[in-house]
């Protein structure tokens, strides 16, 4: 078994990194990447640049402020409250940050329903009751900043953050805060705090940091120029060698900070982003009383305002509530139509039924190969300690998303190949390149958490290598790697950049269809789609909670 | 006796450090065998390598007449070699409950009915369904126990097996185990600190000092003349003392002149001193010592006596205290009565 690990592993691991950099580089081979269009990509690069890195820096800090306060307030609440924060603050990394963006725009944009609201209620409003002054009033457009879509990406993954933090929080025999109270007092308690907390927190921020210097379609959405646009900009005009040369610049400052912050994440020791569960210390302070929850309540809806309650405020408000006026129709494009919440979400069925099958069937068939093959790789690659080795596979992830949609057609437009080019497997590539590192980091995670004793417990028992896998590794490690099923098919779900470039002629995916339909304007049937989109991501929770609630604790059919 | 166990020139080493060195013995069927040692002395090296768990670097582990492990090779894989081991941890199955955490090792060997039985005879037949998060200390170790021995190993492994127990649980534990190897005539290796354990249970015992092997006797031998200070620490058999023996039998020591065995060769010794050699005399016999602290200790579970720590020229020696009280400061004389055996090490 251990000698056929010795050739397996390296070439399992090979392959890894063969899916996740080969777009990364037949987009640096395969363009005609030349000195003249570096030179043109590195004088056009600082602008984009720079306002990557400013949206950044504060969806880090918009991260770390609703992050930190949030892990620490519900870890201090009651164990069944805890669980339905968690469960309302982990919902808000199942929505796509470019329905949160739209969200934003139709609430808060110049002519949002609250910014508008709120602007005459202070008096700026029109002040006249005729209707074309009421359609024309809008306030100042500063949802289309960088600093607002800094806020809309530090909404949406706040709780990386937070993981981050509560996972060392729990981890921490709440005794060192008392011994050091009285050694010095609250100086002291704010000391041993800011020891422990600190590096889990500006580990995760600096992963939030890093996930948006890629992100494309909010800043898109947003009016904001970003690399990711200036890259995709370049591929519509077919300038591909300068859009390749724009991904340049951008990788080693997003290698960068990734790095660096798993690199505190892992010193830390006590931090984990791969689960919250783990040895809990015994003294794990006094008992939650009504404050805590009720200060826990109140943070977790601070939390989830922006990523959660907007989006889903402002998608039911478009859905049930918008009743536009029969001329409005005139001219509009087709799905502009007046309707109610029934009709709007027939006329979103209608629409995009066939996208969103076509979407479950091949998130769900990417996700649960992804997790079969992290599997087998982690299996074998710890077997002869490679596994450190496949932390470099994270370095894809820097890979901004145009860049590997870009790679893939290089790669793989070509009449021999165009079995593959034409067909969905091109996109599952996509996903693959993009995604299977989260897959194989979360995998590894749930596999490491069950204690090698059990296995060696097994192997003494007279059980093979097969046997000790499924009888004792799986069901033990099974909610990380639902977890990292779950992470993966929402990903690639709602994955829309590279999705865009690779998707097959004639068999459109849900996620680039309704961010396309989104640029259309506000409209009840394009909310339904979104909620539609939405479904197709909940979809999975459905089986897995029933699945939860019936796992019995003693499994069975082992004898 | 039929020997089950031979291990020779056993030796591992961990990123070029030494853990075990050069360790022989052998068991035969039935023998109890209490490995002592202080921390990280290879202890628990020593059973992962019997168990199969890893390869030695050097030396074989022969198990039931059969080449088990060599030098980098693991020839009989764990499950395959009749060998049963309890973790320190316990390392029992988050997912399971109490019955099926024995069934698991039962399968082929009785299945469920004879994990029900296991379970009953450890007392522990009403807890058959309960999860193992509802299960308390003790009936955790119980459960490990009836899981290891669920396997009908020819060698039982245990590791601390009753480190987390008080005295009276591991009393309990106790007699619970040697009633269920006497039953089978299971070889019994045991990774112990504790000299209740090691007393209460083996037969022979195994002390390993910074890996290597300084006894591997039976217990009343190793009781009765100790040939290694490490072994004087790991039974608590007395305090070792400085010592210049100057002529057959007698010795120089900073607590005067002392005897010691016959064989004992002239130069720098060690000698142990037994709890109750050490005494305060009266008039001008022994040396004039300061009592630095007074103690009260047990000498056995039932009886605490008065234990006073004296110095002489910075050496301290413990002795209990019978005829008189005594104050911390004062200035007494001791004598060390009897024969002091000479120890290495």
């Amino acid at each position: 078994m251990k000698s056929s690990s010795r050739i397996l592993a390296p070439s399992a691991v090979f392959l890894a990194a063969a899916i996740v950099f080969s777009p990364l580089l037949a987009a640096l081979l395969g363009t005609g990447l030349n000195p003249h269009a570096l030179g043109r990509a590195f004088h056009t690069a600082a602008r984009p640049l720079g306002g990557s890195a400013e949206t950044a820096m504060v969806s880090a800090l918009v991260a770390l402020l609703l992050g930190v306060p949030f892990a620490i307030l519900v870890e201090r609440s009651r164990p069944g409250l805890r669980r339905v924060f968690w469960a309302l603050g982990l919902l808000v990394l199942m929505i796509p940050p470019y329905i949160v963006a739209e969200s934003w725009i139709v609430l808060l944009g110049p002519a949002g329903k609250i910014s508008r609201m709120v602007a005459t209620m202070l008096g700026f409003g029109p002040h006249s009751t005729d209707p074309l002054e009421i359609a024309r009033f809008s306030v100042p457009a500063l949802v289309y900043s960088w600093p607002a879509v800094g806020a809309v990406m530090g909404g949406c993954f706040f709780p990386i953050v937070a993981l981050a933090v509560a996972s060392a929080f729990r981890r921490t025999d709440l005794r060192v805060f008392e011994s050091a109270r009285i050694a010095q007092g609250k100086r002291g308690v704010c000391r041993i705090a800011a020891h422990i907390l600190l590096p889990p927190a500006m580990g995760g921020a600096l992963l939030v940091f890093a996930v948006t210097l890629t992100e494309f379609s909010v800043p898109q959405l947003m009016r904001v120029r970003t690399i990711g646009e200036a890259i995709y900009e370049r591929i519509q005009e077919g300038d591909v060698a300068t859009a390749a040369a724009l991904g340049l610049p951008v990788l080693p400052v997003v290698i960068f900070a990734g790095g660096l912050g798993a690199f505190i994440l892992a010193r830390a020791r006590s931090a984990s982003l791969a689960g919250l569960e783990g040895e809990v210390p015994k003294f794990t302070g006094p008992r939650p009383d009504h404050v805590s929850d009720l200060a826990a309540a109140v943070m977790t809806f601070i939390a989830t305002i922006p990523a959660f309650i907007l989006p889903i405020t402002s998608l039911i408000w478009l859905v049930v509530a918008a009743k536009l006026p029969p001329e409005s129709n005139i001219g509009s494009h087709k799905v502009l139509r007046a309707s109610g919440f029934q009709e709007s979400l027939r006329g979103a069925w209608d629409l995009a039924h066939d996208d969103a099958v076509r979407t479950v069937l091949l998130a769900g068939f990417a996700a649960t190969l992804a997790a079969i093959f992290a599997i087998m790789l982690v299996r074998m690659a710890s077997r002869i300690r490679l596994g450190p080795l496949l932390g470099t596979v994270g370095a894809g992830l820097a890979v901004p998303a145009p860049i590997v949609g870009l790679g893939l057609i290089v790669l793989w437009n070509h009449e021999w190949s165009a079995a593959v080019y034409q067909g969905p497997a091109l996109v599952l590539l996509a996903w693959f390149a993009r995604y299977l590192p989260v897959t194989i980091f979360l995998v590894q995670g749930a596999l490491a958490r069950v204690p090698k004793e059990l296995e060696s417990a097994a192997a003494l028992a007279g059980r093979g290598p097969w046997e000790r896998f499924a009888a004792v590794v799986l069901p033990n490690a099974a909610p990380g790697i639902v977890a990292a099923w779950l992470a993966t098919y929402v990903l690639s779900a709602t994955e829309f950049s590279a999705t865009l470039l690779v998707s097959p002629p004639g068999g459109p995916l849900l996620a680039p269809s309704v961010v396309n339909l989104m640029r259309r304007g506000q409209d009840p049937e394009i909310a339904a789609c979104q909620f539609l989109l939405l479904a197709v991501i909940a979809l999975p929770l459905v089986p897995i909670s029933v699945a939860t609630v019936f796992r019995s604790r003693t499994i069975k059919g082992i004898n | 006796m039929k020997e089950v166990l031979r291990i020779a020139n056993l030796s591992q080493a961990f990123n070029g450090t030494t853990v075990l060195h050069d360790v022989n013995f052998s068991l035969a069927a039935g023998d109890r065998l209490a490995v002592l040692g202080p921390s990280g002395s290879g202890k628990t090296t020593l059973l992962r390598l019997i168990a199969g768990l890893e390869p030695p670097k050097r030396g074989d582990i022969i198990i039931n007449e059969k080449a088990a492990s060599r030098a980098g090779e693991v020839l009989i894989l764990p499950e395959h070699r009749e060998v049963a081991l309890v973790f320190q941890g316990l390392a029992l199955f988050p997912h399971l409950c109490a019955l099926d955490q024995i069934a698991f090792a039962a399968r082929g060997r009785g299945g469920r009915e004879s994990a029900l039985g296991l379970l009953e005879s450890i007392g522990l037949g009403h807890r058959a369904n309960a999860p193992l998060d509802q299960l308390s200390g003790g009936e955790r170790q119980r459960i490990a126990l009836a899981r290891a021995l669920a396997q009908r190993p020819k060698i039982l492994l245990m590791d601390e097996p009753f480190a987390s127990l008080d005295d009276e649980k591991r009393g309990e534990m106790r007699d619970l185990l040697r009633s269920l190897l006497e039953r089978d005539e299971t070889t019994l290796i045991m990774v112990t600190h504790s000299r209740d354990d090691a007393l209460d249970l083996a037969r022979r015992v195994l002390v390993l000092d910074q890996g290597g092997q300084v006894a591997s006797d039976p217990l009343e031998k190793v009781l009765f003349s100790p040939q290694h200070v490490a072994v004087v620490r790991a039974l608590g058999l007395g305090q070792v003392i400085p010592g210049e023996a100057f002529a057959p039998g007698k010795a120089e020591t900073v607590f005067g002149k002392v005897c010691t065995t016959i064989g004992t060769k002239p130069g720098h010794v060690r000698l142990l001193v037994r709890p109750s050699q050490p005494r305060i005399v009266s008039g001008l016999e022994g040396v004039e010592a300061e009592v630095v602290s007074l103690e009260l200790r047990p000498s056995d579970a039932r009886e605490v006596r008065r234990v006073a720590v004296v110095r002489v020229a910075g050496n301290r020696l413990r002795l209990f205290v019978r005829e008189r009280v005594l104050s911390v400061g004062e200035r007494v004389r001791v004598q060390i009565e009897g024969e002091c055996e000479p120890v290495e090490g």
